[in-house]
């Protein structure tokens, strides 16, 4: 048997509702945490990426920390780096947002979708619950996670989901996941992010045709996204096909391999 | 017997509604229908457009009235999965459906009937004994895994004949019919021999039991003494003159049953036929890739 493995054009993380004035599913009464910049940060910093990758795993996924793979335009190096772990600071940041004591949510998690789903779930579970979070997993098909997601209001307010990026540029995760939701724009975005600045400029890419300054203002869009913490990044997932000896077919980033690039070798 | 006959049919109706309310109910539970029909790339305004036109915001019970009014008018919505209205999903199907029902069933019968009757003649003969000995196989397999087991010899090891489809076609007006090509014949080949093989044993034994009873008959063991030299004819005797009133009809009663069973054989063996499919991996995976098939939605960005 031969298995080859490579990159999927897929990112793996975790959203919220940032949105909403108070939460359904959590412990804190009349106040929305996550709405709270210094408890998404703190949370940022207490996912431990490499473990994820090193035991869930095994060593197949790229910790990353922003939602798109290496080979989308506009990416850098600089946005792909993560905050280092750091539980002290983390737990700083929580006792100084007022949550010193932590809270609880619910945690919404597929089981059937992506590379070890409920497995990275349950492992940010242990690591949320370092700073005080306490995540209630609520692990499900796919057909049951994603319409809690895509339903308007969004009927989860903390999940995990993956996104792919088919024409490889940040205007498609712009307009689907950070976009005001509403119309043509924000079907997957749950976390009821809503910048006007943001969408004016994402607004902008559509009719740009210079690539520099396009290009200047996707930058400037993931920069000043990757400050505001929308989502918390896990992983670039990795793919793996099996195949019988004799057949030799390369890892497809669409996770739909081509016919036309297997190649038949002998015994 | 008025009574009788308002008891049974209020019994059945009731039974409609209750099966109808648990497949209404299924489908509330199996996941966001908006979901699986818009793909996920839809906008909110399509979603919410598409949600109204289906009538997913009024309250369910309306929603289960118009489920119920519609399926009394064999309209029955559109599939969730394809997105085409599911009465044209059945018509479209239907002449493959009949097709393969009518020649299994010929098939079946065919070699139930002569089979039957060889192995009644020829009791304890050897080929008789093998036959029935191989019949058990039809009898205690279940048909799905006949039909993967002839997948794998004559599609996957021999390939001789195609593993999935009807191969090509022939309109005839509305019907289409597999039976005037070459290749819809060879297509039409394992599918027809999965679906017979059960019903030919059963046939068979029936046929073998019903034989050897007339056999015993009076008129036969007359016959047989009377005309000692024409032994051999008598079995075909006995297999014409048997009482029509018994071995027929009761032949004939199984066949029954065994038809209306065929619909959902043939459901089972569609799956048996996406497994292997799936398996080795040919139907999607010769796409081009690139801009088409984001287009047509193929590459899942979730």
């Amino acid at each position: 048997m031969r298995v080859n493995v490579g990159p999927e054009n897929r990112t793996i993380f975790f959203g919220m509702n940032i949105g909403a004035a108070d939460l359904k599913s959590d412990s804190v009464q009349g106040k929305n945490h996550f709405a709270d910049k210094r408890v998404r940060q703190a949370m940022n910093m207490a996912i431990n990426r490499a473990a994820i990758q090193r035991v869930v795993m095994r060593g197949q996924a790229v910790p990353t920390g922003v939602i798109m793979p290496p080979f989308v335009n506009g990416w850098t190096k600089e946005l792909d780096a993560a905050p280092p772990v750091d539980i002290a600071k983390a737990k700083a940041l929580m006792a100084e947002a007022g949550y010193g004591d932590g809270f609880s949510v619910a945690l919404h998690c597929p089981n059937d979708r992506y590379v070890n789903d409920e497995g990275v779930c349950q492992a940010a579970v242990g690591m949320f619950g370092q700073i005080g979070i306490k995540a209630n997993l609520v692990s499900q098909s796919k057909t049951l996670h994603f319409p809690l997601i895509q339903k308007n209001p969004p009927e989860t307010d903390f999940y995990l989901v993956g996104w792919g990026v088919p024409p490889f540029d940040s205007e498609h995760i712009f307009s689907f996941l950070y976009y005001t939701r509403g119309g043509k724009f924000g079907s997957w975005n749950a976390t009821g992010y809503s910048s006007a600045e943001v969408d004016a400029m994402i607004q902008s890419l559509a009719g740009e045709t210079d690539t520099a300054k396009r290009n200047a203002t996707i930058a400037k869009i993931w920069a000043r996204l990757k400050e505001d913490v929308i989502y918390l990044p896990v992983h670039h997932q990795v793919l793996a096909f099996a195949m019988k000896t004799d057949l030799d077919i390369p890892v497809d980033p669409e996770n739909q391999p081509k016919l036309k690039y297997v190649a038949f070798k002998k015994k | 017997m008025l009574a009788y006959v308002v008891r049974i049919l209020a019994q059945g109706v009731l039974v409609i509604v209750v099966v109808a309310l648990l497949a209404f109910a299924m489908f509330r539970f199996v996941g966001d229908p908006v979901a699986s029909l818009a793909g996920q790339e839809a906008s909110m305004a399509d979603r919410e457009e598409l949600a109204e036109r289906l009538g997913l915001n009024d309250p369910i019970p309306v929603q289960f009235g118009h489920f119920l009014l519609g399926a009394v008018q064999g309209e029955f919505g559109i599939s969730y999965r394809q997105g085409r209205p599911v009465a044209e999903l059945l018509a479209e199907r239907l002449p493959a459906t009949v097709e393969l029902a009518v020649l299994s069933a010929a098939f079946a019968l065919i070699f139930g009937i002569v089979l039957g009757v060889y192995t009644a003649i020829r009791r304890r003969g050897v080929l008789s004994n093998a036959i029935m000995s191989f019949s058990l196989i039809g009898v205690s397999l279940p048909t799905f895994l006949i039909g993967i087991g002839l997948i794998y010899i004559f599609a996957v090891e021999l390939r001789w004949l195609p593993s999935f489809g009807r191969g090509e076609v022939v309109k005839l007006g509305w019907w289409t019919t597999g039976l005037l090509t070459e290749s819809g014949r060879k297509s039409l080949v394992m599918p027809v021999l999965t679906l017979g093989f059960f019903q030919l044993t059963l046939i068979m034994r029936l046929v073998r039991s019903e034989m050897l009873e007339t056999l015993r008959a009076d008129f036969i063991r007359f016959a047989r003494a009377r005309h000692p030299r024409t032994d051999r004819a008598i079995p075909a005797r006995a297999a014409q003159n048997d009482d029509p009133r018994r071995h027929h009809r009761r032949t004939a009663t199984r066949l029954g049953h065994r038809f209306r069973y065929r619909y959902r054989d043939r459901v089972s063996m569609a799956r048996s036929w996406r497994f292997v499919r799936q398996l080795h991996l040919f139907r999607r995976y010769s796409g081009d890739g690139g801009v088409s098939d984001v287009r047509r939605g193929r590459i899942r960005s979730r």
